[in-house]
């Protein structure tokens, strides 16, 4: 194994593009800084090697830090044994790349080129190292300033072979004179590259400042580099496959084979200010079927084939309730811009019209980088400040454990440069997040994941996970295709974030086959708002889950074909506008509130609950709520319209403390309401207000008892109160709601009055309750203390209107008393009206 | 859609244990016709108000369609409660076979009703030599029944929830977190 040093702009296969790094003078590690000093360190106190006969035109070191820009910098090569001064080459420090820190590495190697000189044999050498001010700059050692990160570049030159790892950095031949050097990797065998090192700190390709690295782009060619050990760019690096105005032509490819032998073995890492840009042809990565397919279909009809080719794999996603038919299959020919014929038949059917349009996603691309299986993964990370755009282009096997490793992670991105942009790619068999953005440092982040086509990772916390981001982050995660056929994990996961909507969006992403499509949690407080629109999320077990605390809003969101489309245990209030919840198998709404936890309030504003034509949806609204209050209310909502559920619009499994709305929704379903809406708490009800869009259509259901009003049976002007009793055993109390008051002044007696009427056969059904009793609230400040039974109805209000009436003691304080009706029964009902009080 | 409804009127369907019935039409408005109907079974008769919505139903055979689906359904929950019985039945001489996995079986089926039950759902597992359990109960109602699967749904997810590990901390990442606050 050899360690080569670019020595020429020239391709990667050429020997005269490398010369050899001389081993005896190698020294490379990350575990201490050494500060530079303003005069040259005795020579007996630094690392000394032989190198022997050989001749030498450069030295170099990593840098950790630079602290300053005064003065300048020396190095000095030295014959220890003789103690005499070999080469001695000096550049500003204005010259130095801006190294930040030890903790993220990024500053590279610096090389200093000077004229070729032959050492003599025998004699022991150093590299000295001072700068003209204080505390300018401060190097990399192994420990102590005796091992000094340092090598010596040979004149010697050779191609570089499996095994080798490659340095490419500019070369400093004096102040302010740098020059770059350009490889070109041209290789079109598959060469293994690297010595295999699991260290970053030793990687195989090592991209310093001045060094730039650029794939082949001859026509008709299909480049390819294997590499065992990681791809560093340091600061001031460049690792450019193509660029925006000059793609990877479409005749051509360039394959990266990090050829792991451990999952997450290798990776490619841009570090701070180093660039890793892949620019392959532009393609049409995802688009929508337009036409229904059968399982055996080979002829496919989209919205649009462009870049698509023979042979290019099409990734088809599920349109069912069943996860695992998503299938990949190969393009035979494409037929025109909107139609290509597949190689064999699909094995499932897809949609292409109705509820749900199917997926189709190219996962081709002519810039491909790999791991080696699905267990074995690579990695690209994209470290603060750097610049990583991976534009169409295909990933595949990535991933490993641990920081930095997740598949494609953008670390605390500063706003100083451009982050990581992963745009129109493949990200396919990841063991690992496709991609993962953390941050936790109050700069900016700067990342933007569009227009992807992401599927089966096996990590469970997130396909695309955001990690506590900060509220000035600068993001956009739109138009992606998240896809897992094996129905686990989540597709997209933030975590102590916040999505404003306008500078950091998540929005028309379509996520299918996991556990749960969107999970949104942490602990923000509710200030801390989401706004998520436009994104369809279809065949997982739940689409959209959170327990965060911040508030938020989904937009024109459609959930279809889940178990649950959604299922909220939150805390902070979650606003649904235009959304859709469309034929999931077990409900389209499920709310199960979290004991302990502030109130939730749940909206819903012109939403649409129903099945489809090809999948039951058995309820809209399904409530098991414990002992948390918790408001819901829906506006204009359509509940089983066109394809009723099949169980009922609103099941209401459990109900304690809970206020619903409804408020001009549509309720079609043939059952409307299941179980017992009446055996929640006192006070706690579920009203409808013009139910089925029906001027009058009102309904409550208070404990026990279901309110509506009457418009046959009044006694003055219609309508009447109607209270059906729903127990036999427990009172309707008709508190709060349907209680009335009267104001009242200190030492006055009040006498209310409400006509009742109890149903009788004619009216359709018997009342078979107790007699209706009248009562005045207890008010502890005006000296009543416990409730107090007024009157009681008599056999007068069999079919008749009876006044039910009473007179208080007289109170001790002014203020307010509340009066109410307690029934109850199971068949028939009690009508109200004329309700008055008076103080005398 | 009011003319079709009253035409069924008083008609009895009938369909394994269950009879149906349409009793009186309860309400009619412009978009739907709402209709009370008894459903019985042996001794026991229970009424329910069925709505009839325009933008499901205009045919006469979609009527029917959604008198057998409802028959359907309550056969399908009887059928369910007897599975159950039955299960609960031949699990209570389960034997703990498995180490170190968390299982489930049905203790008891309480039939309240033919059209109301309570479960109960007893956790087990065998952790080296060491017995731990919990129960846990559910009200099966034929109101809210969906289908057999969906009550072994429920429990079957619990104990994915018991058996699956949580993920662990990822201590290299956090730590390299606090190191960028740092900076």
């Amino acid at each position: 194994m050899a360690r080569l040093c670019a020595v020429a702009n020239g391709n990667n296969t050429s020997a005269s593009t490398w010369a050899v790094i001389d081993p005896t003078s190698y020294l490379e590690a990350e575990t201490n800084s050494y500060a530079v000093q303003t005069s040259y360190p005795a020579s007996s106190t630094m690392g000394q090697f032989t190198p022997g006969a050989i001749t030498v035109d450069a030295m170099a070191v990593r840098i950790v830090q630079r602290q300053n820009t005064v003065g300048t910098y020396s190095m000095e090569l030295y014959n220890h044994t003789d103690a005499v001064s070999v080469v001695e080459v000096t550049i500003n420090m204005s010259d130095v790349q801006d190294a930040t820190s030890s903790s993220i590495n990024d500053g590279g190697w610096l090389l200093l080129k000077f004229s070729p000189v032959t050492l003599i044999a025998g004699k022991a050498y150093v590299l000295r190292h001072k700068t003209s001010s204080t505390n300018q700059l401060t190097i990399f050692n192994g420990g102590s300033a005796s091992t000094i990160t340092r090598f010596l570049r040979t004149t010697t030159t050779q191609a570089p072979v499996a095994g080798d790892d490659r340095f490419v950095m500019g070369e400093w031949t004096g102040a302010g004179s740098m020059t770059t050097r350009t490889v070109t990797l041209d290789d079109t065998t598959n060469t293994d590259y690297g010595s295999g090192s699991t260290s970053a700190v030793t990687p195989a390709l090592s991209i310093s400042n001045g060094g730039i690295v650029l794939g082949g782009t001859t026509a008709s060619t299909n480049y390819i580099q294997k590499i065992s050990g990681h791809v560093i760019v340091y600061n001031g690096g460049i690792f450019r496959i193509g660029t925006s105005g000059s793609r990877m032509p479409t005749t051509s490819s360039f394959t990266i084979n990090m050829d792991c032998v451990a999952n997450g073995d290798f990776g490619i890492v841009a570090r701070r200010k180093g660039e890793f840009t892949c620019y392959g042809e532009s393609k049409q990565r995802w688009t929508l079927l337009t036409a229904d397919k059968a399982s055996t279909a080979t002829v496919i009809t989209v919205t649009s084939t462009s870049g698509w080719k023979a042979g290019d794999s099409l990734l088809f996603g599920s349109t069912s309730t069943t996860a695992s038919q998503a299938e990949i299959k190969t393009i035979a020919s494409v037929d025109s811009s909107t139609q290509v014929t597949l190689s064999a038949g699909l094995t499932n059917a897809h949609t292409g019209t109705g509820d749900l349009q199917g997926e189709c996603c190219s996962l081709t691309s002519n810039i491909t980088i790999n791991g080696v299986s699905g267990s074995v993964g690579t990695y690209v990370t994209a470290a603060n400040s750097s610049n990583v755009v991976l534009d169409n282009i295909t990933m595949q096997f990535f991933g490993g454990a641990g920081s930095g490793k997740r598949g494609v992670e953008s670390q605390h991105n500063t706003s100083g440069i451009n982050g990581l942009t992963v745009n129109s790619c493949a990200l396919r068999d990841f063991s690992n997040a496709g991609a993962t953005v953390g941050s936790t440092a109050t700069n900016s982040s700067l990342y933007t994941i569009t227009n992807n086509v992401l599927i089966n990772s096996s990590n469970v916390s997130g396909h695309i996970s955001v990690l506590s981001g900060v509220t000035s982050s600068v993001f956009d995660i739109s138009s992606n295709v998240i896809m897992n056929s094996a129905n686990t994990g989540v597709g997209f996961n933030t975590s102590n974030v916040t999505v404003n909507g306008t500078t950091q969006t998540v929005n028309n992403n379509r996520i299918s086959g996991f556990t749960t499509g969107i999970t949104l949690s942490g602990s923000l407080s509710q200030d801390g708002l989401q706004y998520l629109s436009g994104n369809i999320v279809h065949t997982c077990g739940t689409g959209y889950s959170s327990t965060g605390t911040q508030n938020k809003t989904f937009n024109s969101c459609t959930f279809i074909y889940c178990t649950n489309g959604i299922s909220t245990s939150h805390n902070g209030k979650t606003v649904f506008n235009s959304c859709n919840f469309y034929g999931n198998t077990t409900t389209g709404i499920i709310v199960a509130m979290i004991q302990n936890a502030p109130i939730g309030r749940l909206e819903f504003n012109n939403c649409n609950l129903r099945g489809t034509t090809s999948t039951n949806q058995p309820s809209g609204l399904n409530v098991n709520v414990g002992d948390i209050l918790t408001d819901i209310t829906f506006n204009s909502c359509n509940f089983g319209n066109t394809v009723a559920h099949t169980t009922a619009d609103i099941i209401l499994a459990s109900m304690q403390q809970t206020k619903m709305i409804f408020n001009n929704c549509n309720l079609a379903s043939t059952t409307e309401i299941t179980a017992n809406p009446w055996t929640f708490i006192e006070d706690y009800y579920i009203g409808f207000q013009r139910k089925d869009t029906t001027a009058g259509g009102h309904t409550t259901y208070i404990k026990q008892g279901v309110v509506t009003p009457d418009t046959t049976i009044y006694r003055t002007a219609s309508p009447s109160l109607r209270i059906t009793p729903k127990s036999a055993t427990t009172g309707v109390v008709t508190t709060k709601l349907f209680s009335w008051q009267a104001p009242i002044n200190s030492g006055q007696t009040c006498t209310p009055v409400v006509y009742v009427r109890e149903s009788e056969s004619g009216d359709g059904a018997t009342y078979n309750g107790n007699r209706v009793k009248l009562y005045v609230k207890a008010n502890y400040n005006l000296g009543i203390t416990s409730d107090t039974l007024l009157a009681t109805a008599t056999s007068a209000s069999d079919g008749a209107w009876e006044a039910l009436t009473g007179t208080t003691a007289s109170v001790t304080d002014a203020g307010v008393l509340e009066f109410y009706v307690v029934l109850d029964g199971t068949a028939g009902w009690v009508n109200l009206e004329d309700f008055s009080a008076t103080t005398a | 859609m009011l003319e079709i409804l009253t035409n069924l009127l008083g008609e009895e369907i009938t369909m394994n244990n269950w009879k149906y019935k349409l009793l009186s039409i309860t309400e009619s408005v412009e978009v739907y016709v709402k209709v009370l109907c008894s459903f019985t079974t042996d001794d026991f008769t229970f009424e329910r108000e069925l709505k009839f919505h325009e933008s499901n139903f205009q045919t006469a055979e979609q009527y029917y369609a959604e008198i057998d689906r409802q028959l359907t359904k309550l056969n399908d929950y009887t059928n369910a409660l007897a599975y159950l019985t039955n299960l609960a039945a031949e699990n209570n001489a389960t034997q703990f076979e498995y180490e170190d996995k968390w299982k489930w079986y049905i203790t008891s089926i309480e039939l309240l009703s033919p059209i109301e039950a309570t479960a109960t759902f007893r956790f087990y597992r065998l952790l080296n030599g060491k017995k731990s359990e919990f129960e846990k109960s559910a009200i099966l109602l034929a109101e809210t029944f969906q289908s057999m699967a969906s009550y072994l749904m429920l429990f079957n997810s619990t104990l994915d929830q018991l058996n699956t590990p949580p993920p662990p901390i990822d201590v290299e990442y956090y730590s390299n977190l606090i190191k960028q606050e740092i900076i």
